[in-house]
Formats: C-alpha cells, sequence, structure tokens
C-alpha cells in the first residue's frame, strides 16, 4: 500500500490513461515508487500518462458546454481519449449539486447528481430518448424534494456568441498564448470558426 | 434593445477592465448552492486577446465623468444602454449554467450619483447570493466617491472589490479627468476597502502612458499600494487610443511596456526586490529598458563576480537571471546533500542555464561570456 500523496494521486490518474488497460506498467511501477517522484525509467512513462490524463481533464472541465434543461438537467458531450469522463462528472456535480448531470462520452454515459437521489437505468435506442427517460424520473422526485423547475426559455443561445466577440481587443491580438491555452481545435468550435490562424507560409514571391 | 444588443453594448465597454483571478478562499456553505470557486482554476473561454472566463460587463455606460482616455465618458459619442439587476442576474446564471463563463466581473459608469449605481451593482450581487443561492466568484467595481456603507455591503457580497486609480499620482490623475477628486474619490475609498477585507482581497488598475507617467513613478505607486494598501494586485493596462475619446489621435503605448512593469510587479511581490532595486534598473528618464527583463537588467549591476550556487542564500539565488522561486528551493535542497560541482548538476534544478549560466560559480567556475573579454 502506497502512502505518498503525492504518488497515490499519480498513480489514480495514470490507470486513466488509454494504455494503462491493456499493459502491466503501472503495476511494474508500484514495485518501486520511489521511480515516479524521481521520474526515471518505467516512473517517467507514468509521470507522462498522468500529465495527458490531468490536460485532458483539465480541458473538458474548461470546455465542456452543457445544455439546460427546466428539470434541472444539465448535458454535456464529450469526445475524451482516456477514461476521464467520471472526474468531469464530479467536477460538475460538485458545481452543481441542485442539478442533476449527464455526460455523454465515446464509450458510455455518466451521471449522476450531490442532491437529486434517484434510480436511473440509463437505457435507450437513442440519447434523446434517454434524456427523455431521465427528465420524467427527475420530476417525479423534484416535486417531493420542492425543488423549482428552472427557467429556460428567455435565454437566447447566441448570447455568447455576442459577448464573445465583444470581448476581442485587437490591440492585444496574441494568437499564441491563445493556442497555449491546452484548446485543441475540436473543444472550440466557435472560437475557430471565427479567429482561425490564417496559413502564414511565406512565398517565393515574398522573400 | 434587447438584451443581446445591450449585452453586445454594455460587454464591449467594460472589456478593458482586467482582472485575472477566479478562485476564492471562502469555502462552500451547503449543498444548496449554485456554483463553486473554490480553487479550480480552470479558463473556459479564451479569445485571442486573453482570457474571457468572467462575464465582464458594465451595469450602464452613461458616466458624468470626463476620464479622457475613456470609451464611456461624457461628452464621447456612444449609444447608451443599462441593464437592469435581475435581468443581468438572469443572463449570467445562464451562462454560468452552460460552462460558459466562471464568474462575474461587474462595472458600471456613473449615471448621475454614484450610490444609485453603486446600488444597482450590489442589488444584482445581492440576487445572485441570496435568492439563486450563487457561490461562484463575484468582483464588484468599487465607484468612486461611493459612501462607506456601500462598501461595506459589497465586501460582504463579492469575493474581490478594485478600485481603478488610473495614475500615479495626483497631478498625473488632474491630466486625465476634472470631476473626480484623487486623494477623497480614490484613494480614500481605496482604504476603505482595505478595511473591509473582501474576501479574495482587492485590485487596482492603472493605464500606462495616458498621461505621460514615467515607470519609475508608477513603480512608487506600486510600492506604496502594496505595503500601505495591502493591495492583492496592481493591473497595468497600456493606453490604447479609442475612438470619439480626447486622446484618440495619441499614439498607442507599446504592450511590451505593460509586460516590463507586470515583471516588475512580479519581482516586488514574489521575488522581495526592494524599490530601491527597481528603481536602480531604469534609465535616466526613469524608464525600464523595454529590450531587457528588469531581473537582467539588475542582475547585470549587481552581480559581476559570478555568484557561488553552493554559498549564495535563498535571497541572492533569487537574483539571478533563470533561477526562479522553485528552482532556487531545489538547489538549497540539493547541496544539502552534495556539492553542485558542474553546470550538468545545476541544469538538474530546473533553472534555465542560457539565462543563468553567466551570473554564476558551480565548483568555483565561473562561465565565461562575451562581454568578459571586451572589458
Amino acid at each position: 500500500m502506497i502512502s505518498h500523496p503525492e504518488i497515490q494521486r499519480i498513480i489514480r490518474l495514470a490507470e486513466r490513461h488509454k494504455r494503462s488497460a491493456s499493459d502491466n506498467v503501472i503495476q511494474n511501477a508500484l514495485k518501486n515508487p520511489e521511480r515516479i517522484l524521481s521520474r526515471e525509467g518505467i516512473g517517467k512513462i507514468v509521470y507522462e500518462r498522468y500529465q495527458e490524463v490531468s490536460k485532458e481533464s483539465a480541458r473538458l472541465k474548461s470546455f465542456t458546454r452543457l445544455k439546460v434543461y427546466p428539470e434541472r438537467l444539465l448535458v454535456g458531450r464529450i469526445n475524451e481519449e482516456h477514461d476521464v469522463g467520471g472526474l468531469v462528472l464530479s467536477y460538475f456535480m460538485n458545481k452543481f449539486p441542485t442539478f442533476f448531470i449527464i455526460i455523454f462520452s465515446n464509450h458510455c454515459l455518466h451521471c449522476g447528481s450531490k442532491k437529486i437521489k434517484v434510480n436511473i437505468e440509463p437505457f435507450g435506442s437513442s440519447d434523446e430518448e434517454i434524456i427523455d427517460k431521465i427528465r420524467k424520473t427527475i420530476l417525479k422526485r423534484m416535486e417531493s424534494m420542492g425543488l423549482k423547475l428552472i427557467e429556460t426559455k428567455n435565454f437566447k443561445e447566441d448570447s455568447w456568441e455576442a459577448y464573445y466577440d465583444s470581448q476581442y481587443i485587437p490591440e492585444k491580438k496574441n494568437l499564441t498564448a491563445q493556442n497555449n491555452k491546452c484548446l485543441p481545435a475540436k473543444e472550440r468550435v466557435y472560437e475557430m470558426k471565427h479567429y482561425l490562424r490564417k496559413k502564414e507560409n511565406k512565398s517565393l514571391r515574398d522573400l | 434593445m434587447n438584451s443581446i444588443e445591450k449585452l453586445k453594448v454594455l460587454a464591449a465597454a467594460g472589456k478593458y477592465d482586467i482582472c485575472s483571478s477566479w478562485t476564492t478562499k471562502r469555502k462552500n456553505k451547503s449543498d444548496d448552492r449554485l456554483g463553486s470557486a473554490e480553487g479550480y482554476g480552470i479558463c473556459q473561454s479564451v479569445t485571442p486577446s486573453g482570457c474571457a472566463n468572467l462575464l465582464k460587463t458594465l451595469m450602464t455606460n452613461a458616466c458624468i465623468h470626463d476620464c479622457k482616455y475613456c470609451v464611456n465618458s461624457l461628452g464621447c459619442k456612444k449609444r447608451i444602454s443599462s441593464f437592469e439587476p435581475r435581468e443581468l442576474s438572469n443572463l449570467f446564471i445562464n451562462f454560468y449554467l452552460r460552462n460558459y463563463v466562471e464568474g462575474l466581473f461587474l462595472s458600471s459608469g456613473v449615471m448621475g450619483d454614484a450610490e444609485i449605481s453603486a446600488e444597482k451593482i450590489i442589488e444584482t450581487a445581492r440576487i445572485l447570493r441570496r435568492e439563486e443561492k450563487f457561490e461562484g466568484y463575484i468582483h464588484l467595481k468599487v465607484m468612486p466617491g461611493v459612501s462607506r456603507d456601500k462598501i461595506k455591503e459589497a465586501s460582504e457580497l463579492a469575493d474581490r472589490l478594485s478600485i481603478n486609480i488610473e495614475a500615479p499620482n495626483r497631478s498625473r490623475f488632474s491630466e486625465l479627468t476634472s470631476t473626480k477628486d484623487y486623494k477623497i474619490d480614490i484613494l480614500r475609498r481605496l482604504s476603505w476597502i482595505k478595511q473591509h477585507k473582501p474576501s479574495s482581497g482587492h485590485t487596482t488598475q492603472l493605464v500606462v502612458g495616458a498621461a505621460g507617467e514615467s515607470d519609475k513613478e508608477l513603480i512608487k505607486m506600486m510600492r506604496f499600494l502594496y505595503e500601505k494598501m495591502e493591495l492583492s494586485r496592481v493591473y497595468f493596462s497600456s493606453f490604447t487610443p479609442v475612438e470619439n475619446t480626447p486622446l484618440e489621435k495619441m499614439s498607442i503605448v507599446p504592450r511590451i511596456r505593460e509586460h516590463r512593469l507586470y515583471q516588475a510587479d512580479w519581482l516586488m511581490r514574489f521575488y522581495n526586490f526592494s524599490e530601491k532595486e527597481l528603481l536602480g534598473s531604469l534609465d535616466d528618464d526613469g524608464f525600464l529598458n523595454l529590450k531587457k527583463d528588469p531581473k537582467e537588467a539588475i542582475a547585470e549591476k549587481m552581480i559581476t563576480n559570478g555568484l557561488d550556487v553552493n554559498r549564495a542564500s535563498y535571497d541572492e539565488l533569487l537574483r539571478v537571471p533563470g533561477i526562479g522561486l522553485t528552482s532556487a528551493k531545489r538547489i538549497i535542497n540539493m547541496r544539502k546533500n552534495k556539492r553542485i560541482e558542474t553546470l550538468k548538476d545545476f541544469k538538474r534544478t530546473g533553472a534555465v542555464m542560457r539565462r543563468a549560466a553567466a551570473y554564476i560559480k558551480t565548483g568555483g567556475e565561473k562561465q565565461v561570456r562575451l562581454n568578459d573579454f571586451a572589458s
């Protein structure tokens, strides 16, 4: 049993790496845990896996946009490489304890809530069917808990785009800094649509 | 005007205000809450000109002040618009639930009376905190000339408060505006905010270059603000001429000047550099060298013989370019076990070799610089 908290944290995340399920790297590294801290040999591989997983987790927590349903239901979709759906779910559960969260990922569906405890079997032929099923169940539970519905009709979905555009200061344009903020193109559809970096390759004529 | 049009006008009018923090030391109270600001530091949205993860907007862009650099000042052509507190709080909650933003940054023009404008800001925060049970991050601007009671109430509701002092002293300030008094409307309010201690501290912002001030004046003011006013952060905003303002024909201040001032600010706050050391790196006119990092400019003057990394204290190590807070600690820990004999040993501490090598001695030897031959 490892007692060092930093090693525990590294292992906990490295285990979620896509390759960790199919090889014995973690088990072998645990035979000599000090190498994980010193990042030598197999410890370096474990550390790199930990970094990849934590980066993806932070990115998905930041850029997963949620759809709001009146029944205190928030639905997000992630396209993850490693097994980080559970981490993203627990982040949103802590942030919105009085809401029920559903995260659709590549592999499965993650759902839960800190406050709204319901027994749900999230099966259905389509995502919409699953959402409808869960909405009905939550609505019944909300009545018994005395929770109110959320007002969603007055919000216009393009408000965000209007706000985002208003914040751009041309004099402070720094695309390198923007690209360094762990922003893969797939996570920022709107941003890429409007501010895509133009190809700046030089032609012979420029030279 | 519908809410999207209002948002376009008021958010664009407030975009020059700066705040880079969105976490708080405050603990979540219960599970009945909405949101949390406990130590995540996650950035939801990044524009090409920086992070946009706070909903940053004004309550109104109507203003009785005549600040010459400001797009909202009295006499500037603009489309006047205002949010009502409930309208803005609903909009914010909808952004927050969709994970577009991490908190609210609320400022305002002064419409008629500072008290009325401050009340509208506070009312929005009150709705969020008490009705919506929002426990995420809220940053409120304090209006110049507002009463002490309003500041007290705002500090109870918000995580962070700020009032913009804009210029480093009274004479520079009077060049920018004639309707505000530097000492009474700004500095006195700053000291009141200090007394009421918002949970994440308080900040201010200086416009760099609008009143022709030197870096010397800015650094002196910065030290005063950190030491006497206990500010968490001083932000700098290099002056950008905006259309329809009295200073629209003035030339833009290079962004690198703002960057050098932030470097000086960092040296003062984290590296314990004294005001005297920083002022020593200025040129005869009182400006920082735009081509050189202030730490390097100071090291060139102060470290002439090379610092022995096996004997130097923590503070001395921090004065070497390329050695940061973490690498200085690592050097101290490393040499408890063995002497640092070679540059290879030194590199393991994580210091930036190409910057540090010219200023240090490992095992009694110093890396020779081209400048050494010249002299």
